[in-house]
Parts: C-alpha cells; sequence; structure tokens
C-alpha cells in the first residue's frame, strides 16, 4: 500500500480534520458514480478504492478500534491451545463463538477476564466489558496487553467527556497550553519594560 | 421514546440552527407528501439527527424552499429536504405504527387502535418500498417482548435489542460506510434506550410495568444508569470520529456535545432546561 498521506496529497501530521477534508475532496473528485459512462471507469474506482484505504489507515492509526486486537503469539506466554482458539475467533470478530467457549470453561484466570472484555465490549455490553478489563488488570497487574487494553477502553471513555467539557465553554480554538503561554509572553514583554506580570517568574 | 436526542438551541449560530429546522420541516414535509397528513403527528427529533448524520456523509442534492405550513401559518419556514429525508419519514412512519400495534397488543388502548387506522394507509406504502427494515422493526419490537414478559433484569441485553434495531435502521446504502452507520446507531439506539428507562422509572413504579432499573440490583441506580450512559456516549463519539463529517458538523457536535449533556442532565436533576430558565428570566424583567 502507498503512503497514505501521498494518497490523500496531505503533510505528515495533519490534524484529524484535515485528513477528513481531504478525503471528502478526492473522493467526491474520483466517486465512480461520476465516470459511469466513461472509459476511465476502472481507474477511478481504483483510485476510490486507495483513497478510501488511506483514510481508514490514518482514522484508525491511534484509534481504539476492535479490529486490531493481537493475536496469541505476542501474549503473556501460558497461553494454552484453547485459549489461542478463542483469540483466533475474536480477531475474526466472532464474539458469540469466542463467548461460547469462554463460558464452558471453568478455571477463570486473568486472561479469560481479558478475553471475555473483549467480547464483551465486541457485542455491546460495553459497562460489564469494562468491568472485566478491571478484574484482569486487577489478577496480573503487570500484564501489558490487559493493561494497554484497560488504558484503551480508559481513553474512549474519557474523549467524550474532555470534547463535550470543552464544547460547553467554547473553548474549540484555544487551549489550556496556549493560554498559559500568552501569559509568558506577556510576563517577558512586561519584564523587558521593566514591570514584572508574574512576579515569581 | 422519543426526543433524547436534540440540540442546544443557545450554543447554536443562528445561521445553524436555521439549517436544524430546516431539516426538521423538511422531515415534516416528506412524511406529508408520501404518507398523508396525519402521518406528520409522528415527527419527531430523533429522526432529524439521522437525516443530518447520513446528510452530512453522503452529501445529497439539498432542495430548500420557503413555505407556510398548517403549524406555523404566521410566517414561512424554509423547509430542506433531500433523499435521506424521504428515507427516515418512511422508517418514521414503519416505527410509529409497529409501536402502535405493540401497545394495542398489550394494553387494547382504544386510542393505539384509532391512530393505527389513521397510519394504515402510510404504513403500507412505506412497508412496500422498505421490506427489509420493516421486518427488521417487527423482529426487534419481538425480541423485546420476550425479554419484558421474561422480567429480564440486565439492562445492556434489553438496550443492546434496540440498539441493533438503531443500528440496522442506520444503513442507507449497501456500501463501504455501513459498518460504520451500523455503530453508530447502535450506540445511539443504546444511549435513548437506556435514557428512557430511567426517565421512567417512577411512572413504571407506579403502573407496575417492566423496567430493568426497577428490576436490577444495584445500590445506586443512578450512578449505574450515569456510568452506562456516559460508557455508551463515548463509544458513539468514538464512533462518529471515523466518519469524514464536514458538512453540518457544528449542528452534529452540537448535538452529541451539548443537546445530549442537557437532556441527561434535566432527566437526572429533573430541573428545567437553560432554555426555559432564560425564558423565565425575560418574563419576569
Amino acid at each position: 500500500m502507498r503512503d497514505p498521506y501521498e494518497v490523500l496529497e496531505i503533510e505528515r501530521g495533519a490534524s484529524k480534520e484535515e485528513i477528513k477534508k481531504a478525503y471528502r475532496e478526492l473522493a467526491k473528485k474520483y466517486h465512480p458514480d461520476r465516470y459511469a459512462d466513461n472509459p476511465l471507469n476502472d481507474l477511478a474506482e481504483e483510485k476510490f478504492r486507495e483513497i478510501q484505504e488511506a483514510y481508514e489507515s490514518l482514522m484508525n492509526n491511534n484509534n481504539y478500534s476492535n479490529s486490531n486486537y493481537s493475536s496469541g503469539s505476542q501474549s503473556s506466554g501460558y497461553t494454552s491451545s484453547e485459549y489461542m482458539n478463542i483469540r483466533s475467533y475474536i480477531q475474526v470478530r466472532r464474539f458469540q463463538d469466542a463467548m461460547n467457549m469462554l463460558n464452558n470453561m471453568s478455571d477463570k484466570n486473568a486472561e479469560w477476564y481479558y478475553l471475555m472484555s473483549i467480547c464483551l465490549v465486541g457485542t455491546g455490553y460495553t459497562n460489564q466489558g469494562f468491568e472485566y478489563a478491571k478484574t484482569a488488570v486487577n489478577m496480573a497487574p503487570n500484564n501489558i496487553e490487559y493493561r494497554n487494553h484497560m488504558t484503551r477502553l480508559q481513553n474512549v471513555q474519557n474523549g467524550y467527556n474532555t470534547r463535550a467539557y470543552q464544547y460547553n465553554r467554547g473553548a474549540n480554538n484555544s487551549d489550556a497550553l496556549g493560554c498559559c503561554s500568552q501569559l509568558v509572553c506577556a510576563d517577558c514583554l512586561c519584564e523587558c519594560l521593566g514591570g514584572d506580570l508574574i512576579s515569581c517568574c | 421514546m422519543f426526543g433524547y436526542v436534540q440540540i442546544d438551541k443557545l450554543e447554536l449560530k443562528v445561521r445553524e440552527y436555521m439549517a436544524y429546522k430546516g431539516y426538521y420541516c423538511g422531515l415534516c414535509m416528506a412524511l406529508k407528501k408520501n404518507y398523508g397528513n396525519f402521518s406528520r403527528f409522528t415527527l419527531n427529533y430523533d429522526m432529524t439527527y439521522l437525516i443530518i448524520v447520513l446528510t452530512s456523509l453522503y452529501e445529497p442534492i439539498n432542495n430548500c424552499c420557503n413555505k407556510r405550513c398548517i403549524a406555523h401559518p404566521q410566517n414561512k419556514q424554509l423547509m430542506i429536504i433531500n433523499e435521506t429525508s424521504d428515507y427516515c419519514a418512511a422508517l418514521n412512519i414503519m416505527l410509529a405504527y409497529n409501536n402502535l400495534k405493540d401497545d394495542w397488543k398489550d394494553e387494547r388502548s382504544i386510542k393505539s387502535l384509532m391512530a393505527m387506522m389513521i397510519f394504515n394507509r402510510g404504513y403500507r406504502k412505506a412497508k412496500k418500498k422498505y421490506p427489509k427494515k420493516n421486518n427488521i422493526i417487527i423482529e426487534s419490537i419481538k425480541e423485546l417482548e420476550k425479554l419484558e414478559e421474561s422480567n429480564c433484569s440486565d439492562i445492556e441485553k434489553v438496550s443492546n435489542v434496540f440498539g441493533n434495531l438503531m443500528g440496522k435502521l442506520m444503513i442507507y446504502k449497501d456500501d463501504h460506510w455501513k459498518e460504520y452507520l451500523n455503530n453508530i446507531g447502535f450506540y445511539l439506539g443504546k444511549y435513548i434506550y437506556i435514557l428512557d428507562a430511567y426517565d421512567d422509572i417512577e411512572k413504571d413504579k407506579k403502573n407496575n410495568s417492566y423496567n430493568p432499573f426497577n428490576l436490577c440490583k444495584k445500590d445506586n441506580i443512578e450512578e449505574y444508569a450515569k456510568n452506562l450512559l456516559n460508557l455508551n456516549l463515548s463509544f458513539l463519539d468514538n464512533e462518529l470520529d471515523k466518519l469524514p463529517l464536514i458538512k453540518e458538523k457544528p449542528i452534529l457536535d452540537n448535538i452529541i456535545y451539548s443537546g445530549i449533556k442537557n437532556k441527561m442532565k434535566i432527566i437526572f436533576s429533573r430541573e428545567e432546561c437553560n432554555e426555559c430558565k432564560i425564558e423565565k428570566q425575560i418574563e419576569k424583567n
């Protein structure tokens, strides 16, 4: 696959909004509907698919996405063959099958809770999934995989609260950092002129 | 269970508010045009949200016009109609009719039967146009009924059924975005169901009717409900963020970040909304 930034004709490190805008414009330009009776039809379709793939890969990059769970090979080491099977089900998003297998197991260790948590979140039992993730982390505090899962869930949760908070304060453009740096600048200017805005620095 | 997905009027720009009203009035007009005058009684804000999401994603051609209508005879109203308003109008009438049918079956309420007769023609027309969606609605209502009969105390399980329904209704075309739209509808449906159930706790206790919150064994129901809603909204927001929504984005943001928050605040504190408060203050002065 080509570099997604190149495909979307944007610079590296572009913001989400920029990515979305770039996608929109290109998608409009190459939409197959526009080339219905045109010899360029195939070319446009291919280009369209490429844009879509590039967009998807950029948007899912730092997002919580159910599809990019690691397979058993990278995990904790004591994964049994049964757990391997369950993991492969989860990878293809067959959560119900994975859950049936999990429910048949009598020994519930940290990995059990971790895998169950993924299935629960995947099938919409978000709250219960969260509880199970917590249990898994509590049972095996040193396991990075479980912790990452927990952090991903927490990031999703805090994301909404932060954005809603920002929205209601009209802070869409300015952030705390900007405010601080402005203060520091003002302080510097004052000091140059012999005064002092913030006495401690 | 309608009206939980609204704007926060005070935080919108005037032109955004006009656009929102335009989609709302457009849906009303689409209902009238396709399914007759009486179908307009089923108009609601939740469907308007659906229209705006789909419009934002697919950017269909908008037909705008200024017209008078029965509800606002004094001024002409801006109406925005596009192909998604026709789709959502059909969904609206099918949901309303099947809901009434359910009421009639459960409570034998004559009112529901009368309303059903009025909507019958429109419903048949919509059903013919979208038979698959209609089947999904009927099946989901059956499934909900089954869970209600068994006095299911797991609110996540019950709300998942409604979420699945909304998810499937949200899918407008069989294309690349269908998985995304399904997820958005799913979390939105769950949010609506949970908030509606919480809102009805007292009423259902009095009437001795089914409510999963009255059955579940949690010490602090309020905390539990808040937690559930917050989590679902977070997932909804996360899914919405994956779509390339540019057009009407400020309206969508307003609904998700402010309108919904206000609605929850009103229901949890049982207090008045900001708008009413300000209106009262103006009256006082």
